[in-house]
């Protein structure tokens, strides 16, 4: 086991996935996307990650297929590299350090060996794009220092930035001009949308550009929602421009298919938009994409398009605008209310997602499991609309029930509160809605608490509220008169003296329910709802609480807002202890008595670990990030660590996670992040990437039906069916990551035909036997295959009949395997 | 400046008839604009687009067609069948000749001038040759199916395009037979029972065929092989006009929705010969259909049923960005249409084919056919100012019957003229915004007049758009002149100094604010009312009465027919 490396903060996944425009490989076969630090690279047809490229220090900010050789991968990043990747099988070639930090990477084949970046001037706010000599050098690392200037104060987005014309001019687009470089003339034309007409619609900025890959042509994204096709600009009197109009709002992004035929256009409306021909008569529309369309990129191939979202999405779209995959990361689009929790079935991480639904995120596979919709309601994408906002959820009862509460509030005095219940249906393997209350309370609900003792028989939830009390919640059977539904209802109404109740947590084995009223934590018997003792600190209102656990269930630890951390002793009704420490986020582990505890300092925030029964910490990291955090958890591990040492002892079940205010997701790790991260299937099939032309069809097929043959003169023979573990075609079914499968009616036949006895193929044979015998003669290029068509007619001729399988030798048997997995497709095909 | 008692007068009914033709004459640089009422009027483009001369028209001569031919020669085809040449010096009509082929829907003139070509409504086409003072009938071309709706000559003079009814028919001017015939597709997608009517051809040098049809689109067509070869579809409605340009670099096409298209010629891109037409910017400058384009070398010009004549500048096109470069709308005639007899207070109100008589306060008409010329008769009855259309202004005395004296030339047309009551004195208002003042006695220029052109006027005040259509006085103070245009009334007090180009030339209303040392300060001859707009007639009753006639545009649209309904997005 790795011991005693220190213990260090790092990123884990859920990092942007939208943060660039995705890259198609030039077969359409994968896609690749930024995500923090890494470049991933997803299968287009699974949508599953199938590399990861890691090697950069930070944020990559741009990535392109290396124009002259379409297997390898350009990335340059915040740190000052541009990295040159083989992605297929995920090796890092070259790395070319430039040192300044690269904004955006740009390269084409015209260029040889330079390629464009765009850098931060020393003024704030003012970039250039400058091009990057990348000398040749057989070594590893080298410095790419030549550097020259091409455009001088444009925009850091690379949206705003495109190449024409095979290279010959690059086309900048900020606030209201649009200036275009020509390479060969050395001369720049820029442009400027009139400023009489600026005061009138103030509001036709550039936001993007495109340029058409055949034609002079730049076509331009305004912030009106206008798309201006630019043509002439050669000329600086002559020049024209066509207007397009069908958004409303901003256009986000621009992209010409390969041919430039047509135009693609998204925005805030969540529409994908082609215009065919640049005619604003003939336009096509994908609608409802769910989110803000961010970026739009098209495959080389032009057979695939891809858009990225604002809820941190990208959706493969084929041609003829249907999407076909959808690749999802962890949303951050909305602020995060409801805090991190975990399913306890999934053991995926739960938080807000798309505005009014709960996310089920899993933190091993960065990737987004499912989406539970409680709202239910249409979402109107529009700005100063006051939203339902959901706003707390919890887990009871080991999964099997969910609360969450939403609320809306227009003004002062109009508050919606709603909480709804929802239990697990095993049927579904989904959350179903069981309860809905209309305002379970006066006032906003600032704490939902579910008893989660192991014997408690009755599920029991608890909310606290501002309006001065807390309801106890409990599941009964009445709801009909034939006592099958279940539902939930109030059992129980408590308050303290017309204080606010700000908290409310179940003590472990549930006997207890404590509640904080402002500065005041009141505790009640769970048995009889009769308030058994207070606690007063007079340190101000309590902002967190909770019970120890396991050894330390006697102790029940509160935060102040006046930055006091106090731990009660409920055995003596006193206070233990007391610690000044301002506290943001107080997380027990579930699986020990550990608490975290976040606190923020004038400098970031600083993590305590400690147990409740000793004032002494455990564990303390300073500085553990520079911004506030805002949310944590504890995950309980799959495979217990064993650390030894002390200060990590605590890492030993569970692991930490926290959410800061900017929403990275951040994690405690001993690990290098190579190790972190587990190993995907590294070998990809090299055929594979090989493109699928219409000459690979005829010559595959020509072999496939040759081996078939030749392997079905021997399955004559076999009467027997071979144990199933042994039949080749299961195995390899099996054994075989599922993203590098074929599609499943595929394997039916090969699956099918495998078991099929050898009676039935017999019939089905004879036709190809008669066509083949012929081209059999042109096409016994490799010995191997001579020889064994000499032996299968050995066989045949030998006509020993059935008991011929018990002597087959073992190179026979292997071979005869080998033939076992080519697809008997063909023949649902005659 | 003293107050006024106004009578604002907005019951002048007076509704502009829409534009049916506009034509274009490139060596004169004017431009012959005809109305739905027969009306015919010349434009000089190089005077401030000043409204030179006017035809008036007739009900039984509905114009469908209006070209110029060689040597300044204007002629016009109408519905009732006949050809009519225009006198555009004694401005009246030379002559009109019936074709015999039925109503005439287009006519064209040869790229040389010497020929005329006009097609009817029983589907001929019919070729004239202009000799010196006549036309004369040639010969028929083949005859076709329907209505020949539209004409365009190949530049060389070799072919025609003509545009019926589903189909586009392109003749040989030799033979007169039909090479091709070109069909056009009903709809752009789909199918329509709907006929497919083609409202516009071109023909342009390298053998394209452009036909603009009432589907809303714009094909480009092969006349060689009689192959479509490019369709734009711009709109939902009718395409109802096409222009192009001398170079053939740029086509202009305008909508029954009220839009007017440009398409240019642009190379694909910058180092290849190969060029194609591109749809550029639209401009939507009217409300109603835009039955006509023209292309002038620097500017797209647009006439319809709105009655508004624009005139688009290109701005690639235009030099210098000065006033030229900004678009003109022309809405009202550049004449008075309105005589007031200020005794007996009377207004004589002129309308295309009859005249109103109003007294003010009650509501008393009469009416007479009557048409009018530029006079000024000074008040005491001795002194005639008379203007013909070729900018000179000669005085005649009434009392001796003779020609008194000749204003010096100017190059431009005048808009207005009128005799000062006592002094005699002769202002005259030039179409590029020119004041003078000429003393009839002393047979020269006064001094005050020679002051401001040595000073010249303040650049506001040249930029103005509609030409000054009336000058009074005012019987008491004769150092005032009051003059207006349609969008401004103006009192020039001569005994305060001009502005220059740094003084406020509109300023603001009444200053009651300010001290009257600012107010005498900034105090100059102009003294400018932009309440009333647009203005048609303004003039004094009496010393303390104004009569102001108004004509708001609203109540104009408010009677011409409804535009074509379009969906406004968020509506």
């Amino acid at each position: 086991m790795v011991e005693e490396e220190s213990v260090r903060v790092v990123r884990c996944g859920g990092s942007e996935l939208n943060f660039r425009r995705a890259v198609f490989s030039a077969d359409s076969k994968y896609i690749f996307c930024v995500s923090g630090d890494f470049v991933k690279v997803y299968s287009t047809a699974t949508e599953e990650c199938v590399h990861i490229l890691q090697g950069h220090r930070n944020l990559v900010t741009g990535i392109q297929l290396n124009p002259n050789n379409h297997l390898q991968l350009y990335s340059c990043s915040f740190d000052g590299t541009i990295k040159l990747w083989d992605y297929i099988d995920g090796i890092l070639i070259k790395t070319f350090i430039v040192g300044h930090k690269l904004h955006a990477f740009f390269a084409h084949a015209h260029a040889e060996d330079s390629v464009f970046v765009i850098i931060k001037k020393e003024k704030p706010d003012a970039f250039q794009l400058v091009s990057v000599k990348l000398p040749k050098s057989t070594s590893q690392e080298i410095e790419a220092e030549e550097l020259s200037l091409v455009l001088d104060y444009i925009n850091q987005s690379p949206k705003c930035i495109a190449f024409g014309n095979e290279g010959e001019y690059v086309a900048a687009v900020r606030d209201f001009y649009l200036s275009v470089y020509f390479f060969k003339k050395k001369k720049t034309s820029r442009f400027t949308l009139s400023s009489s007409r600026n005061r009138k619609h103030a509001k036709n900025n550039f936001t993007c550009v495109a340029c058409h890959p055949k034609e002079d042509c730049i076509a331009t994204g305004h912030e009106d929602g206008k798309i201006r096709l630019w043509r002439n600009f050669d000329d600086d009197k002559k020049y024209t421009y066509t207007c397009l109009h069908w958004h409303h709002d901003m256009v986000m992004d621009l992209a010409f298919s390969v041919t430039g035929t047509s135009l693609l256009s998204g925005g805030r409306e969540s529409v994908l938009v082609e215009w065919r021909d640049a005619a604003e008569k003939n336009k096509e529309f994908l609608p409802r994409l769910g989110a803000t369309i961010e970026h739009i990129s098209v495959s080389p191939a032009g057979d695939l398009f891809c858009t990225s979202h604002s809820d941190n999405k990208i959706i493969v779209i084929h041609r003829n605008l249907e999407a076909s995959a959808v690749i999802q990361g962890l949303v951050k689009d909305s602020s995060i209310l409801t805090g991190l929790m975990i399913d306890p079935r999934t053991k995926a991480l739960v938080l807000n997602g798309k505005p009014g639904h709960l996310q089920f995120y899993s933190l091993q596979s960065d990737k987004q499991l499912y989406n539970l919709d409680i709202v239910q309601q249409e979402y109107i994408n529009d700005y100063g609309l006051i939203q339902i906002e959901l706003t707390k959820a919890a887990f009871g009862c080991h999964g099997n029930w969910l609360a969450t509460v939403e609320q809306r509030q227009e003004k002062k005095t109009e508050l919606e509160l709603q909480m709804k219940l929802w239990t697990y249906s095993k049927k579904t393997q989904g959350f179903i809605l069981n309860t809905k209350v209309n305002m379970p309370h006066e006032d906003h609900i600032t704490a939902l608490c579910f008893c989660n003792a192991e014997n408690s028989e009755n599920p029991t939830l608890v909310t606290a509220s501002r309006d001065g009390h807390f309801k106890v919640w409990i599941l009964t059977d009445d709801s009909d008169i034939y006592k099958k539904a279940v539902g939930w209802t109030c059992d129980f109404v408590g308050s303290y003296h017309k204080y606010q109740a700000t908290n409310c947590c179940f003590s472990e084995d549930g006997s207890l329910l404590a509640v904080s009223f402002e500065e005041i934590v009141t505790i009640w018997d769970s048995e009889t709802w009769e308030l058994k003792c207070t606690f007063c600190q007079r340190a101000g209102n309590i902002r967190h609480l909770c019970f120890g656990r396991l050894t330390c269930s006697k102790y029940l630890l509160g935060a102040t807002e006046n930055g006091i951390l106090c731990c009660w002793n409920l055995l003596s009704c006193a206070l233990e202890w007391s610690a000044k420490l301002n506290i943001r986020v107080m997380e027990p582990d579930p699986n020990s008595e550990n608490v975290a505890a976040v606190s923020k300092s004038s400098v970031g925030s600083d993590l305590f670990v400690f147990k409740p029964s000793e004032p002494r910490p455990l564990y303390i990291q300073k500085n553990i990030c520079r911004e506030e955090v805002q949310w944590g958890v504890f995950v309980p591990r799959d495979v217990p660590e064993s650390f030894t040492s002390e200060a990590y002892q605590w890492l030993n079940r569970s692991q930490f996670y926290f959410l800061t205010k900017s929403q990275s997701l951040l994690t405690f790790s001993t690990k290098s992040p190579e190790e972190k991260l587990t190993p995907t299937s590294k070998q990809l099939l090299a055929e594979e990437s090989l493109p699928t032309t219409p000459f690979y069809f005829i010559l595959g097929k020509h072999r496939q039906q040759q081996d078939e043959k030749s392997n079905e003169t021997l399955e004559n023979e076999l009467v027997q069916l071979p144990l199933t573990e042994n039949i080749p075609a299961i195995s390899e079914l099996l054994h075989t990551p599922a993203h590098v499968l074929p599609s499943a009616s595929f394997l039916c036949s090969m699956f099918v035909s495998s078991l099929l006895l050898s009676k039935e193929t017999k019939s089905a044979e004879e036709i190809p036997d008669d066509i083949d015998m012929e081209e059999e003669k042109e096409s016994h290029s490799s010995g191997e295959e001579n020889d064994f068509t000499e032996k299968v007619e050995d066989i045949n001729n030998a006509d020993l009949g059935e008991d011929i399988v018990q002597q087959l030798s073992k190179s026979e048997e292997k071979e005869l395997r080998k033939f076992r997995k080519i697809d008997y497709s063909w023949i649902t095909a005659l | 400046m003293g107050e006024f008692k106004v009578h604002r007068v907005r019951f002048f009914n007076y509704v502009p008839s829409g534009i049916r033709c506009v034509a274009y004459n490139n060596q004169s640089n004017r431009l012959a604009v005809s109305r739905t009422d027969g009306t015919v009027e010349i434009y000089n483009l190089s005077a401030n687009y000043f409204q030179e001369k006017f035809f008036p028209g007739h009900e039984s001569r509905a114009t469908e067609a209006l070209c110029w031919a060689k040597g300044q020669r204007l002629f016009s085809a109408g519905l009732n069948g006949e050809i009519i040449e225009y006198d555009l010096q004694a401005l009246n009509i030379k002559y009109s000749m019936d074709a015999f082929g039925g109503p005439i829907w287009s006519m064209a003139a040869s790229p040389t001038g010497s020929q005329l070509l006009v097609g009817c409504e029983d589907g001929s086409v019919k070729l004239f040759q202009i000799i010196p003072d006549k036309i004369q009938f040639e010969r028929n071309f083949d005859r076709q199916k329907s209505r020949v709706l539209s004409l365009s000559w190949h530049p060389s003079g070799t072919h025609i395009a003509a545009g019926s009814i589903d189909y586009i028919s392109v003749f040989d001017v030799k033979s007169g037979s039909t090479i091709h015939k070109m069909l056009v597709d009903r709809q752009y997608m789909g199918v329509s029972k709907r006929k497919c009517i083609i409202w516009g051809v071109a023909f342009l040098s390298d053998g394209t065929v452009v036909s603009v049809d009432s589907a809303g689109k714009v094909q480009f067509w092969d006349s060689a092989t009689g192959t479509l070869m490019k369709s734009h579809l711009i709109a939902n409605a009718d395409v109802q006009s096409i222009a192009v340009s001398d170079q053939e670099d740029s086509i202009v096409v305008g909508t029954a929705e009220g839009t007017v298209f440009h398409f240019q010629l642009v190379s694909v891109t910058s180092n290849s010969s190969e060029k194609q037409w591109v749809r550029t910017k639209p401009f939507q400058h009217h409300t109603h259909d835009v039955r006509t384009v023209a292309h002038s070398p620097t500017a797209l010009i647009s006439g319809g049923t709105d009655t508004h004549l624009v005139i688009r500048p290109l701005m690639e096109k235009v030099e210098v960005k000065n006033y030229d470069a900004a678009l003109r709308k022309i809405t009202f005639p550049h004449r008075r249409l309105i005589s007031c007899s200020k005794k007996k207070q009377l207004l004589l109100f002129q309308f295309s084919h009859h005249l109103d008589l109003w007294r003010l306060g009650s509501t008393v008409a009469t009416g007479t056919v009557e048409s009018m010329c530029l006079l000024a008769v000074s008040p005491d009855g001795s002194w005639l100012a008379a203007s013909g259309t070729s900018a000179g202004v000669h005085v005649y005395s009434l009392k001796r019957l003779k020609l008194h004296c000749t204003v010096p030339a100017y190059n431009f047309p005048v808009t207005a003229m009128a005799i000062a009551p006592n002094t005699n004195n002769l202002v005259i208002a030039h179409s590029d915004q020119q004041v003078f003042e000429y003393s009839i006695p002393d047979k020269q220029y006064t001094e005050w007049s020679r002051t401001v052109q040595k000073q010249g006027f303040h650049h506001l005040w040249l930029q103005r758009d509609t030409p000054i259509t009336h000058i009074s006085f005012h019987p008491k103070r004769p150092m005032h002149i009051l003059l207006h245009d349609a969008y401004m009334f103006c009192i020039i007090d001569k005994s305060l100094p001009l502005p220059n180009d740094k003084t406020l030339l509109y300023n603001p209303l009444p200053p009651t604010n300010e001290s009257d040392v600012i107010r005498r300060r900034t105090a100059h001859a102009f003294k400018i009312s932009k309440i009333y707009k647009p203005l048609l007639f303004m003039d004094l009753l009496d010393e303390r009465t104004l009569v102001a006639v108004e004509r708001p545009l609203d109540d104009i649209i408010a009677q011409l027919p409804p535009p074509i309904k379009k969906k406004k997005f968020g509506t």
